[in-house]
């Protein structure tokens, strides 16, 4: 929209200006903003992964529901994307995993992916460790399993949720 | 066609790429992703892709710039540029570190996106001189440190102090010093309570 401002601007203001590209210009900020009512849906954080992972070719067959909590509902989210992301660099995976479950007073998620299986022990570092530190700063706890298949597993006590 | 990769959570700047890349001879629209984080797993799963438009503040576990980072130790053939409209004064050292190829910003930059791309794939390196500065409040941003610029940016998301002292793993102390500091500049709109705190 800006950019068509200007354009329409220096058009007034200039004699030998371009009309003819500001008005496309500014057509084209029209056209976006037209397009943007048209699709008023909130991308949220989880859609914003589901849209990520379906241009990586990752398939997510999710079951259960985030934490009401926005903070946790974040780490956890923050989990799948490093999940994501891993499990295709590292294992080729083409399937996500995600299972949620809220009950015996505690929140967990679990994330396994369909890729191959790591060929050593996973030592959280780099993404996963900050992850686990979020984890731990909310008074969760983070597992991973490594053998015979990858797993991430987080869970939070029900007054946190 | 040289393969183009959009690294933005923005549905507006990032249609806006996707057009500029469209309306081109030259360039092949690739993909679109929210979070810099994914950007390399497409780069390893995408052996075509020639060059990539990233954001820096973007969904997910990274920035744009450790991302950008991450590809170009792996893939150094991928030509990165950075398209940020945050004035932050580290951004444009941490990229240059980054080794990535070219610095554009949005909203600022004289030269148009796509002559910063031809340009960028002809070998050039595009950087801005120096960081521009914008007006904030009556002030300038120029007239602001880093830190202040960060602790501003948080208050107007509205955290806390304790909350921005987390973030930046600093003590509340020192937020309140740097909020003491920003109140000092000529004439910003003050958030109602934000002395009381």
């Amino acid at each position: 929209m800006g950019a068509g401002l200007t354009a329409i601007r220096q058009s007034l203001t200039q004699e030998n200006a371009d009309d003819k590209e500001a008005v496309r210009l500014f057509r084209h900020a029209v056209n976006a903003i037209w397009n943007d009512n048209q699709y008023p849906l909130d991308e949220g954080e989880f859609e914003r992964f589901l849209q990520d992972a379906k241009t990586l070719g990752v398939e997510v067959v999710c079951v259960g529901d985030l934490p009401e909590s926005e903070e946790l509902a974040s780490i956890c989210i923050l989990a799948m994307r490093e999940c994501l992301t891993n499990g295709v660099c590292h294992a080729g995976a083409t399937e996500l995993s995600i299972q949620m479950q809220n009950e015996n007073h505690q929140y967990s998620i679990c994330i396994t992916n369909n890729g191959a299986a790591p060929d050593k022990e996973i030592i959280p570092k780099g993404g996963l460790y900050n992850i686990s530190r979020h984890v731990f700063d909310y008074g969760g706890e983070m597992r991973i399993q490594s053998f015979p298949y990858f797993a991430l597993t987080i869970t939070f006590q029900e007054e946190r949720v | 066609m040289k393969q183009v990769l959009i690294v933005e959570d923005q549905r507006m700047p990032r249609e806006n790429m996707e057009r500029v890349i469209s309306e081109s001879n030259n360039y092949e629209f690739a993909a679109s992703v929210n979070g810099a984080d994914v950007a390399l797993a497409i780069c390893v799963e995408d052996s075509g892709l020639t060059f990539v438009l990233m954001d820096v503040c973007t969904a997910g576990n990274k920035d744009g710039i450790e991302a950008a980072a991450e590809i170009k130790a792996e893939f150094p053939n991928i030509k990165i540029i950075i398209v940020t409209s945050m004035v932050e004064v580290g951004y444009l050292q941490r990229a240059r570190e980054a080794k990535v190829d070219s610095f554009w910003y949005k909203d600022i930059s004289p030269e148009r996106l796509i002559d910063v791309i031809n340009r960028t794939m002809d070998g050039e390196s595009v950087f801005p001189d120096k960081t521009p500065s914008v007006q904030l409040g009556l002030a300038d941003s120029s007239e602001f440190t880093n830190k202040e610029i960060e602790v501003l940016r948080f208050v107007c998301d509205g955290l806390e102090y304790s909350e921005i002292a987390e973030r930046m793993n600093i003590s509340v102390r020192t937020v309140k010093y740097h909020v003491s500091n920003i109140l000092s500049k000529p004439v910003m709109p003050i958030r109602r309570g934000w002395r009381s705190q």
